[in-house]
């Protein structure tokens, strides 16, 4: 099989995965573990080589090593019993291939999985083996992601996390039932223990870093899973309160969500035909930047009679309107924490109004000046004591008048990467 | 009103604010080629080591970000940008600080918006620009070099270069800015030098096609079929930079 078929059934099969994020890692020259001139580097604020077809970033050369695997898991592409094409990359290959397309910037580095042949451990060391060639032999100094494979030994993962930049354990599903329904042989444990392990081990190196200049870095990047949505039962409540714990205990950087995309036909999942859910996925990823950037916690935009996230407005919006009392807020007065909270006013916009109102107060137009989106702020703000909006509605109303236009702003954050930059710049 | 007409350089017209901040006088810098007939004018001479002096007295005054931000929205070419800059240095030494919060104020914003405009730019061209490895035979012998060709807005070559020479340290590669006619040349180290470019340089030189048809079918088998969305993806990566990539996005 040449190179060519080689790269298209490992490239579909790795489709799926949906983190593309090259971001969070700083690699100097002096982190270069090859004895030879280095090539390559990571910029801290990550960077998107291309788009493809679906409006999905590039940045990374996404590939399996093989999608030959052991288990069957009835939801995944790359199961035991589908008779799909089969094929596998050699260490050299790979490791040879990444460095042609990084010297022509098709890609910022490799982000590397695998179906499971022989056993974890086994399919580990190939993957252990092409990292080791990639930064020994070529001297190769940029992103590489792994997903560390299910049932790894620590020894393993600790190894992969000496040569990765970010190393990811996929959850997948967020309740040992729908684990067991689609998934035989996983468990939650399965990917909770090696985050785990990579989180005490960085907190550990990252002690160390404060001694030694030239001691190895472990997983600098950080870690991120996925979690696939619209396969099974899970509420978006449970799968929120997941993502928090997550954020929470093991310090991970990304929780990425995949609206589910039917490839196999099986009893327990929705039927082959049916649409991926991307509008649900987008409301998650609002209400993932909610956590990690606004200060909310699940609590307060899900709870146990209010499971699932609405379709007509933003999570934010959404929490603004039921909490409807908070609201107008006094741009001049209220803190950054409260403006965060205003609807259409994001970590920008609220940095600028602070930065802004130190130096004089605040009028409407003035807003529109610094570039504060208003069309949704607007019912929700006081400028100088006086109220802008063109109607006072009660909650209900205004919700049909800031609810989303069917089929508009369907793209989901995972793709705004330019944004993203935004948010964490000023 | 008196014009300070300058050659076009940054230096140009660095020199061309200077002469006009000491004359102390009403009025405003321009290019040599934009000054009307009859407008009255005077050609401001370049002033030896004035990006230096310009920056530390910037950075002394109004803090560190000062200088980059006045070269990155110099370099943004948007019309009338020159007198933007002006008034924001005015703005500057009337406030005795970098006035970059005060988005309500005109020059400022607009300031503030070139700058975030090149900043994009250079950006997004970090991730876009694609290399060709290319063979050359001259005097000295024989070589390869890594070509890539664009055509940005904003002439932010120059601002690609510690990012790529850090990248290739070791790699000969050159960038060449088709719209300015120029190109950015690195040979080995951290070193690198903006010249003329010359389109013939490299005739009939393209070899290979391998890693380039590998890198097209890639591109084709990561789009999810079920999620086909031109859209988006046309708004994340705007049709004017598709021109010189390798792979056919749409």
């Amino acid at each position: 099989m040449d190179l060519m078929q080689k790269l298209s059934i490992l490239g579909e099969a790795a489709r799926y995965d949906v983190s593309c994020s090259s971001s969070g890692s700083v690699r100097g020259k002096h982190a270069a573990l090859g004895k030879g001139p280095s090539i390559g580097n990571a910029a801290p604020s990550g960077i998107c080589h291309s788009w493809s077809d679906d409006g999905r970033c590039i940045s990374l050369l996404k590939v399996l090593m093989t999608n030959h695997c052991e288990y069957n898991c009835s939801y995944c592409i790359n199961r035991k019993d589908n008779d799909n094409p089969k094929a596998a990359f050699t260490p050299e290959e790979l490791a040879a291939l990444t460095m042609e397309f990084y010297k022509r910037n098709y890609i910022e580095g490799l982000f590397l999985s695998s179906g499971v042949v022989k056993s974890p451990d086994h399919t580990m060391s190939l993957l252990i083996e092409t990292l080791t060639l990639l930064r020994r032999k070529y001297c190769f100094n940029g992103y590489i992601h792994v997903k560390t494979i299910p049932g790894a030994s620590p020894e393993a993962v600790i190894a992969i996390g000496y040569l990765a930049d970010r190393v990811s354990a996929n959850i997948e599903f967020c309740t040992d039932e729908s684990l067991k329904l689609l998934a035989p042989g996983k468990e939650l444990r399965t990917a909770l223990s090696p985050m785990a392990l990579i989180r005490d081990r960085r907190e550990e190196s990252g002690n160390l870093m404060m001694h030694p200049i030239r001691s190895p870095r472990f997983v600098p990047g950080g870690q991120s899973t996925q979690v696939i949505v619209g396969a099974t039962g899970e509420r978006d409540y449970h799968i929120l309160s997941m993502s928090e714990r997550l954020y929470k205990n093991y310090s991970l950087k990304r929780v990425y969500y995949s609206a589910y995309i039917p490839v196999n036909s099986h009893p327990n999942l929705p039927a082959i035909t049916s649409t991926p859910p991307i509008l649900r996925e987008h409301r998650l990823y609002q209400a993932d930047f909610l956590l990690r950037f606004y200060r909310f916690t699940a609590q307060e935009l899900l709870d146990n009679d209010n499971r699932d996230l609405d379709f007509e407005v933003d999570p934010k919006c959404d929490w603004a309107l039921r909490n409807f009392e908070q609201f107008p807020v006094e741009v001049n007065k209220a803190d950054y924490d409260t403006l965060l909270r205003v609807p259409g006013i994001g970590t920008l916009s609220a940095k600028r109004i602070v930065a802004a109102r130190r130096l004089s107060r605040l009028g409407f137009e003035d807003l529109r000046k610094i570039g504060v989106i208003l069309k949704r702020a607007v019912y929700f703000i006081l400028c100088d004591g006086k109220f802008h909006a063109p109607y006072d509605l009660e909650p209900d109303m205004l919700r049909s008048v800031l609810a989303d236009k069917q089929g508009k702003k369907m793209a989901s954050p995972l793709q705004m990467r330019i944004e993203d930059l935004d948010l964490l710049r000023v | 009103m008196i014009y300070y007409v300058y050659d076009g350089t940054f230096e140009g017209f660095l020199s061309a604010v200077t002469e006009l901040f000491r004359s102390e006088r009403e009025g405003s810098v321009c290019k040599e080629e934009d000054i009307r007939p009859l407008i009255p004018h005077i050609e401001a001479e370049v002033i030896e080591g004035i990006t230096e002096k310009f920056g530390e007295y910037l950075s002394r005054h109004f803090g560190r970000a000062m200088p980059e931000t006045i070269y990155y929205a110099f370099l943004s070419e948007l019309p009338g940008i020159e007198e933007a800059i002006i008034g924001y240095i005015r703005l500057a030494r009337k406030i005795r600080k970098d006035p970059i919060d005060m988005l309500n104020v005109d020059c400022v914003r607009r300031v503030a918006e070139a700058y975030k405009r090149i900043g994009r730019e250079k950006h997004r061209y970090m991730g876009l620009l694609r290399f060709r490895k290319l063979d050359f035979a001259e005097d000295a012998g024989r070589g390869e070099i890594f070509y890539a060709e664009f055509e940005p807005q904003t002439d932010c070559l120059s601002l690609l270069a510690d990012h790529f020479s850090d990248r290739f340290e070791n790699v000969p590669f050159m960038i060449a800015d088709r719209r300015r006619n120029k190109c950015l040349l690195h040979l080995t180290g951290n070193d690198w030098m903006i010249r003329e470019f010359d389109p013939d340089i490299f005739n009939g030189n393209s070899t290979e096609t391998l890693y380039e048809k590998l890198w097209q079918r890639y591109f084709k088998c990561m789009a999810i079929p079920e999620r086909i969305n031109p859209k988006l993806q046309s708004s994340n990566m705007p049709k004017k930079y598709w021109k010189y990539l390798v792979e056919e996005p749409g």
